[in-house]
């Protein structure tokens, strides 16, 4: 309640229109005779001029309006208090005192001296200045003229973004907390980390030894076609040696028959250039070559054809040139003309002839034609998949899908391929004859220049002798090479397990032949494709193997420092801290998301959108909880459940869900709604309300805001309350309280 | 409607939207709002803690 009130208004001071004016006389009576009245809600009927808005202004004024933010005054008020303070237009000097419900007294003066204080003064006597600040905290002035209710009610949105920033001010901090307790717990012993670090260390070495396992069996079989492969090629040497032992032996008993040449002792010149041009021959790799095409014959998966598409002739050919695979070698280095003219003619005739035959009728069962087209046919599909799908054109020309024709084309073409293996080994068997041919000849050159140099110190009238002798030092040569080739062999088989004593018996070498055969079934003819692919098996298991175990070994370093931490209460509980943390962040994230929907000045961003849907319910029953969930609609109280915002115009909702559009509400209506919930009951400060022009209320619509006022004084959250209406009446001054 | 019933329904939303249990909904708003309380008066990791895990 108002202890007292004096004011003087000297109105243009030191001029000859100085006026001065005093409280008028009904309102220090008022107080004067009400001074036991508690009373702090008082309602001023005054007519025009009689310093009822001057008396607003003041308070106001002493009252700190001029700092409230922008939103909170209108621009009209806040024009009359800057007039109010002109001093070159008028000066004041206002002091008001009144009980504050705690029990302790506010004193507010400011005058022309430009003093502007605010005064605590407690029970026991003793003052306190208090400052703005601590002022604001301590009450809410709420000074008002009502202007376009209708649109403020809209912006008491406001009080939610408020309220929204609020939250977010405790949330945020409490979420870089909790986080901050994450991080630290992190740091500690974690049995759930040691124990999923155990088990990826368990599940690695169990992957390991499944790979090393598979490793070892790929070696197996991989040593298994190395040393089948290595037996056949010992086999074969030993079976040349032993046939060229015969050769040696026969042509030794020829030579003792003969009689020898006179011969004059080779210098050693020559003797080297001897040497350098039986190199030279044998670099040329015939017998190599010849062995390479017998077994892409032999070993071919269309071997079975071959054989059967021979004639006799042919397989007479066959043998001849490829069954002893030196003999040629031997002939170009004694220089045996028409051994080797023999050979090259065969050559010619079982590339143009046999094998040319052969495949003609190889490849007329599989028509190449027809794989062809349909190669063409598939690739024309695929590109035109790729780029025109459901074309009217294809559905007209097919009754097909371009999915299914392309599966048809894939299955002929795959029984079609073999025309493509037929062509390869065709292209291969006639480049290495033709190769042949080529360093035959060339062969054929050396082996000339090889008999100039070895008949040129000789009389050459035993040349028999001669080449006899020289085709036994050949043999002789060939053999030796053949014993370090035997002796590679071995090495080799024996550092692949086998037991030197097995390949020493012919017996025993066949067991095993027959024991790595039946091993190597599974890739009959297709052993050296097989070799390559266990090759690459076994790097690619040994890179896994490699990752595998760095891998191991980092994870045993890391378990070793996960267990040598410390651990506390709480790294029990770090999952449930986690997961409230999580939830935390997210309905931060989730409350930023909506406060953004309320624009800084209280307008509503529209977005329709499901997931805010909800949202605009929550803030639509908030306001109307702020407005006691009651309104005044056409003389009556009616309850409201929320306010629909999500439309233009915005709804308020009854709790039987009939709709009241804002836009039907009458102006007096309008203020006492929004009044009402500018009167928050949750406010925690006491307020300060001052009233102006409240005639366009009725009286119901000024009980409302009356019965408000009366709550909020109930609740010691009033300090002072006046309204003010004009009064139609001359020199009229009314006070009444409630 | 007070500022705790609106954060009240505030929660309720979340925790619809991201399908909590009704049990789920009330233990998390109840140690929000205890971890509000003490975060005005500025709480120890310790208090923090232990309001999160005792529910």
């Amino acid at each position: 309640m108002i202890k007292s009130i004096d004011y003087k208004l000297t109105k243009q001071p030191g001029t000859i229109s100085e006026e001065i004016f005093k409280p008028n006389h009904n309102l220090i009576d008022f107080i004067k005779n009400r001074e036991e009245d508690d009373s702090r809600i008082l309602v001023i009927k005054a007519s025009n001029s009689s310093g009822k808005s001057f008396l607003l202004n003041s308070i106001a004024y002493a009252f700190k309006a001029l700092e409230l933010p922008e939103d909170e005054l209108s621009p009209t008020l806040r024009r009359s208090l800057n007039y109010l303070i002109d001093k070159e237009h008028q000066e004041i000097d206002f002091e008001i005192n009144i009980n504050d419900p705690d029990g302790f007294k506010i004193n507010s003066k400011f005058n022309h001296l430009d003093e502007n204080e605010i005064k605590i003064i407690k029970e026991d006597g003793s003052t306190e200045v208090i400052d703005s600040l601590l002022f604001s905290n301590k009450y809410k002035l709420l000074y008002d003229i009502p202007e376009n209710p209708l649109d403020r009610i809209y912006k008491l949105l406001k009080s939610i973004k408020e309220f929204n920033t609020d939250i977010l001010g405790q949330l945020n901090p409490l979420d870089i907390k909790t986080r901050d307790i994450l991080k630290s717990i992190k740091d500690e012993r974690d049995e759930i980390i040691i124990e999923k670090i155990q088990y990826r260390i368990n599940s690695n070495l169990e992957l390991k030894t499944t790979n090393e396992q598979i490793l070892n069996e790929v070696k197996e079989k991989l040593n298994n076609l190395v040393n089948y492969d290595s037996l056949i090629k010992l086999q074969k040497t030993l079976d040349n040696q032993d046939r060229k032992g015969i050769d040696f032996d026969k042509i030794e008993k020829e030579l003792r028959l003969l009689k020898p040449s006179s011969r004059l002792k080779g210098n050693i010149d020559d003797k080297k250039k001897i040497s350098v041009l039986k190199k030279e021959i044998r670099d040329l790799h015939i017998s190599n070559l010849l062995v390479y095409c017998k077994e892409e014959i032999n070993e071919s998966s269309f071997n079975e054809k071959f054989t059967n598409s021979f004639s006799k002739t042919d397989t007479n050919l066959f043998n001849y040139l490829f069954d002893n695979p030196e003999l040629i070698v031997n002939d170009l280095l004694v220089n045996d003309i028409e051994n080797i003219a023999n050979f090259l003619k065969g050559l010619e005739s079982f590339k143009n002839i046999s094998l040319e035959k052969v495949f003609k009728g190889l490849k007329s069962e599989y028509n190449e034609f027809d794989y062809r087209l349909v190669k063409d046919l598939k690739n024309a599909f695929s590109k035109y998949q790729e780029n025109s799908k459901e074309s009217e054109i294809f559905i007209g020309l097919f009754d097909k899908k371009p999915d299914l024709i392309l599966e048809k084309l894939e299955i002929y073409e795959t029984k079609l391929s073999a025309v493509d293996n037929l062509n390869k080994i065709q292209k291969e068997l006639s480049n290495t004859i033709s190769k042949l041919i080529v360093n035959i000849n060339k062969g054929f050159s050396l082996s000339k220049k090889l008999s100039r140099e070895i008949t040129k110190n000789k009389d050459g009238k035993n040349s028999n002798y001669d080449i006899k002798l020289e085709r036994a030092k050949n043999i002789k040569e060939s053999i030796n090479r053949d014993k370090i080739e035997i002796d590679r062999l071995r090495n080799t088989l024996e550092m692949n397990g086998i037991q030197l004593s097995v390949l020493n018996e012919v017996n025993s070498r066949k067991a095993l032949y027959e024991n790595l055969y039946f091993k190597n079934s599974y890739c009959k003819r297709q052993e050296k494709e097989q070799i390559e692919d266990f090759k690459k098996e076994i790097k690619k298991q040994e890179l896994l193997l490699d990752s595998l175990e760095k891998i191991l070994l980092d994870d045993e370093v890391k378990l070793k420092v996960e267990d040598s931490k410390q651990s506390s209460q709480y790294a029990l509980n770090h999952r449930e801290i986690q997961v409230f943390s999580n939830k935390l962040s997210f309905f931060t994230k989730y409350l930023v998301q909506r406060n953004v929907l309320i624009s800084d000045n209280g307008e509503l961003k529209s977005d329709d959108s499901i997931e805010y849907k909800s949202y605009m319910k929550i803030i639509g029953e908030y306001i109307a909880s702020l407005m006691g969930n009651k309104i005044i609609y056409q003389d009556s109280n009616v309850a409201i459940a929320y306010i629909d915002y999500s439309s233009k115009t915005p709804y308020f909702v009854t709790p039987e869900n009939k709709r009241i559009a804002f836009s039907d509400f009458s102006g007096g209506q309008g203020s006492s709604n929004y009044l009402k919930a500018k009167l928050n009951i949750n406010e925690e400060r006491k307020f300060i309300v001052l009233i102006d022009e409240i005639a366009n209320m009725d009286n119901k619509s000024l009980d409302i805001v009356i019965d408000r006022l009366k709550e909020l004084d109930n609740n010691n959250k009033l300090l002072l309350a006046i309204l003010v209406e004009p009064a139609k009446e001359p020199n009229t001054f009314n006070i009444r309280a409630y | 409607m007070s500022e705790e019933e609106y954060l009240e329904k505030l929660v309720n939303d979340f925790g619809e939207i991201n399908g909590y249990s009704s049990d789920e909904k009330n233990e998390f708003s109840s140690v929000m709002k205890k971890l509000i309380a003490i975060n005005d008066n500025d709480g120890t990791y310790e208090e923090i803690i232990n309001i999160i895990i005792e529910k």
